[in-house]
């Protein structure tokens, strides 16, 4: 199903895991089925040119949708945790052919996420949302619900873009993870753990072990600067998203104050109304701006939660999926030095396998950065539209209400 | 001038068309501005016999000495106020690099606004002085002069700012619920111009930072490829929505000016109020001493003396009953004078409360119909602001639109 390098790297660290999920149901037979004619893409697409790789994507038609939902508690003795329905939904010319739903937790989500990692050093996997750490919790997030509201867009993200990724998402261990009942899954993250401590042991590759690749990579080396390029570009890239993501939680905070002082002239047009009311003076017009105001109120959080989860979130995740681009592209450095070093043959083969894995991730990461990042604008545009239409609305309203003659109580 | 019930303000269109900066005559750095009153009768009236247009210049001063001559004169009519010297409860840039140019169109603005509050008033419109003032160019400042209530009534404050600190409320509840409105209607409507200029600082800053958004966009279209051409598109059209925001507000700003002029209202009122207090309270003085000259004189006729120093002094003396008698009818008369003062004075009570009710009654009406046409002035201005809002924020949109994920 691969080409025969691919599997041999893969086959490096991919213990018989596999064999088990074969056996499951019919249903995961199917997924088989469908990830079959993405693979077939994928032979051509290890050493693309870029148009025929767009030209098979027109063509293939199926598609996959994740959601992940429903989150729901579960307490013992030892532990408490989340788990979270992965409702995965196949389609062929939007004709559903196959759904599957299984409740994972988010150390599932890691397990495959450092599984992925391991085997495809340098393809770009997506981001898992950030762990639950205390500064997260105290700055950014009050309730718990809110939490695991965002936690699970992030999870869905994460597991949406394996999924659109025409390499990963055939893994055996991707399938599991949509897939397997629960026992299936933990027996196969058990023999997982077993097959990570035999080949970290095994000196054989150093790829296995992402340790070595986070180091700074050594200075003077050739590099192919067709890479060097993309390294500046993804660190421009860092950088404004970096900028934006700092300027947008600015805007943010202006927002809040102008929010604050908005509820404050609310509360002193009440106080207004309450004194004509006092004295039994016509508050009708008071009435109309104080009630319009409360409107605005209203709307203003709610854009302001929007932004925050919709808007101010994704970038920073994008923030990090750069840095994870980064990593590949450094793992892919070390690579190169290694085999300048050791001049040795089968390292070569690998260092040219990696080299085109990266290029043609990144080519299809940069174009999708380009879709998401257009579309995340595109619905923050929109939402700021639907709350000046409906400003529009309650203004020209009260304006009309307070043009009518005799407007009495 | 013509006698018939319609106001100056439904006989004539009246206008501050102009204004021009004068330097005065003693000192040339000393300069002023002259404010160019324009009164053209209305088309509409049918019988104007003045049907020419007229236009007179006007310094502020003599608005304020106009206004200081109705108040003493119409001590129980609510005169419209003039706006203040300083200019209070903006926002950090309305201020900021205004020239004099713009504080005077802003006291312009609110001149001519104090002009048709004056003639819209049927009492102060039919004074010969507001009507001399508006249509003729000299000659107003005679009337107010040969008046003499001006020199009257500025005795008067002093006295009776000291007699209202040891002064309780007036009983009359009319008169002190209007107070108390007034009180506390002053209070609610700064602290809406507080709020509202706080509010106004924030909303600018708030746009000044898509400025900063705009131009990140800008640097950052160089870099990319696809997203190049939108990133530039929505960064010049935020650049172009941080820009849009300042005239709004300025204009937000002429309207809170009306709401601070409706505010200054309320000092008037308390101020006919408190006429009206001096002139119950002079009555029931006038009153206390007319009833102790009445037992003084009783007291006398029945011959009970009393420990005065006076009496004491007829009791030595020994008493001629001539004196007697013509110091009872000296009382006597003395008494009658008072209770003629007493029941004037009691007329003059009853006809300025009278009065001054209708006079409340008329601001009533008066500040529901401004309240009305500022607040809805002030949602028409939130509608525009919103609109172009929207418009900046569709053609953000749209720059993002021609590669549209599927969703």
């Amino acid at each position: 199903m691969d080409d025969p390098l691919s599997r041999a790297l893969r086959e490096e660290n991919n213990p018989p895991s596999s064999l088990s999920s074969i056996d499951t149901n019919d249903l995961h037979f199917n997924e088989k089925i469908s990830s079959l004619s993405i693979s077939h893409s994928h032979n051509d697409w290890i050493l693309p040119s870029t148009n025929e790789r767009k030209e098979e994507v027109e063509i293939n038609r199926e598609y996959i949708r994740i959601c992940v939902c429903d989150p729901k508690k579960h307490k013992s003795n030892l532990d408490s945790y989340v788990t979270y329905l992965v409702n995965t939904q196949t389609y062929n010319d939007s004709v559903k052919i196959n759904e599957t739903n299984v409740r994972r937790r988010y150390n599932d989500f890691i397990w495959l996420k450092n599984l992925l990692d391991m085997k495809y050093p340098f393809n770009i996997i997506s981001p898992l949302p950030a762990k639950h750490t205390l500064s997260n919790k105290l700055h950014v997030v009050a309730d718990d619900g809110e939490f695991i509201r965002r936690r699970m867009i992030g999870l869905q993200n994460f597991l949406q873009r394996i999924i659109d990724n025409p390499v990963i998402s055939i893994d055996s261990s991707v399938q599991l993870f949509l897939s397997a009942d629960d026992d299936t899954l933990h027996t196969a993250q058990q023999q997982q753990t077993q097959a990570t401590t035999i080949s970290s042991v095994s000196p054989h590759i150093s790829s296995t072990n992402s340790n070595p690749f986070r180091q700074p990579m050594g200075r003077g080396k050739p590099i192919p600067s067709e890479f060097s390029r993309t390294e500046n570009q993804i660190q421009t890239l860092q950088d404004n998203l970096r900028k934006l993501e700092r300027l947008t939680r600015k805007i943010e905070t202006d927002q809040v104050s102008i929010q604050t002082e908005e509820e404050h002239l609310l509360s002193t047009f009440k106080q207004w109304l309450d004194i004509e009311r006092k004295y039994d003076e016509n508050d009708s017009f008071i009435d109309i701006v104080s009630s319009t105001q409360e409107k605005i109120v209203e709307n203003q959080m709610d854009l302001l939660k929007y932004t925050n989860t919709k808007f101010i979130e994704p970038i920073n995740e994008y923030v990090l999926f750069t840095n994870v681009v980064q990593d590949v592209l450094k793992r892919r450095a070390q690579l190169s030095e290694n085999v300048t070093t050791n001049n040795s043959e089968e390292m070569f083969d690998q260092l040219t396998i990696a080299n085109e894995t990266i290029k043609a991730d990144i080519h299809r990461w940069t174009e999708l950065k380009d879709k998401e990042l257009t579309h995340l604008f595109h619905l923050m545009a929109n939402k700021k539209i639907d709350f000046y239409n409906q400003s529009i609305d309650a203004w020209e309203q009260a304006a009309a209400r307070l043009s009518l003659p005799n407007n009495q109580k | 001038m013509t006698e018939d019930n319609s106001t100056l303000f439904d006989r004539y269109d009246i206008q501050i068309s102009n204004t021009e900066r004068r330097n005065s005559s003693i000192a040339i750095q000393d300069c002023y501005i002259v404010y160019l009153i324009e009164c053209r009768p209305k088309a509409s009236v049918s019988n104007n016999k003045d049907s020419e247009s007229t236009c007179v210049f006007r310094r502020y001063s003599d608005f304020e000495t106009l206004r200081n001559y109705l108040v003493a004169k119409y001590s129980w009519v609510i005169v419209p106020v003039l706006p203040e010297k300083t200019i209070s409860h903006t926002w950090s840039k309305s201020h900021q690099d205004r020239t004099s140019v713009e504080v005077v169109e802003r006291r312009r603005v609110l001149l001519e606004r104090f002009l048709h509050h004056l003639c819209a008033h049927p009492t102060l419109s039919a004074d010969t002085a507001v009507q001399t003032f508006l249509l003729q160019n000299d000659g107003w400042k005679q009337i107010v002069d040969t008046s003499h209530v001006l020199n009257k009534s500025e005795s008067l404050i002093p006295s009776f700012k000291l007699n209202l600190m040891q002064h309780e409320r007036t009983k009359d509840k009319r008169f002190s619920d209007a107070y108390q409105y007034a009180i506390d209607l002053n209070t609610v409507l700064y602290n809406v111009l507080r709020a509202r200029a706080k509010l106004a600082d924030r909303i600018f800053i708030f746009y000044q930072a898509h400025n900063q958004l705009g131009r990140l966009f800008s640097e950052w279209s160089t870099t990319e490829d696809k997203l190049g051409d939108s990133l530039q598109r929505a960064g010049h059209f935020l650049d172009s929505f941080s820009g849009q925001i300042e005239e709004y507000l300025h204009e937000e700003d002429a309207l809170m000016d009306f709401l601070k002029h409706q505010a200054s209202y309320c000092d008037v009122i308390k101020s006919v109020v408190e006429k009206h207090e001096q002139l119950v309270d002079d009555n029931s003085k006038q009153e206390t001493s007319l009833g102790t000259k009445r037992t003084q004189r009783d007291a006398y006729a029945n011959g009970k003396m009393n420990f005065s120093v006076n009496s004491l002094k007829l009791k030595l003396f020994g008493e001629n009953e001539e004196t007697r008698y013509a110091k009872i009818e000296g009382m006597d008369s003395d008494i009658n004078d008072a209770v003629l003062h007493c029941q004037n004075a009691d007329i003059r009570v009853k006809e300025f409360n009278k009065n001054a009710i209708i006079e409340l009654d008329f601001y009533k009406t008066m500040k529901e119909e401004q309240m009305r046409e500022i607040l809805r002035s002030y949602c028409l201005l939130q509608a525009r602001i919103a609109k172009a809002a929207l418009k900046s924020w569709t053609n953000i949109r749209d720059s993002f639109s021609t590669e549209q994920a599927p969703l």
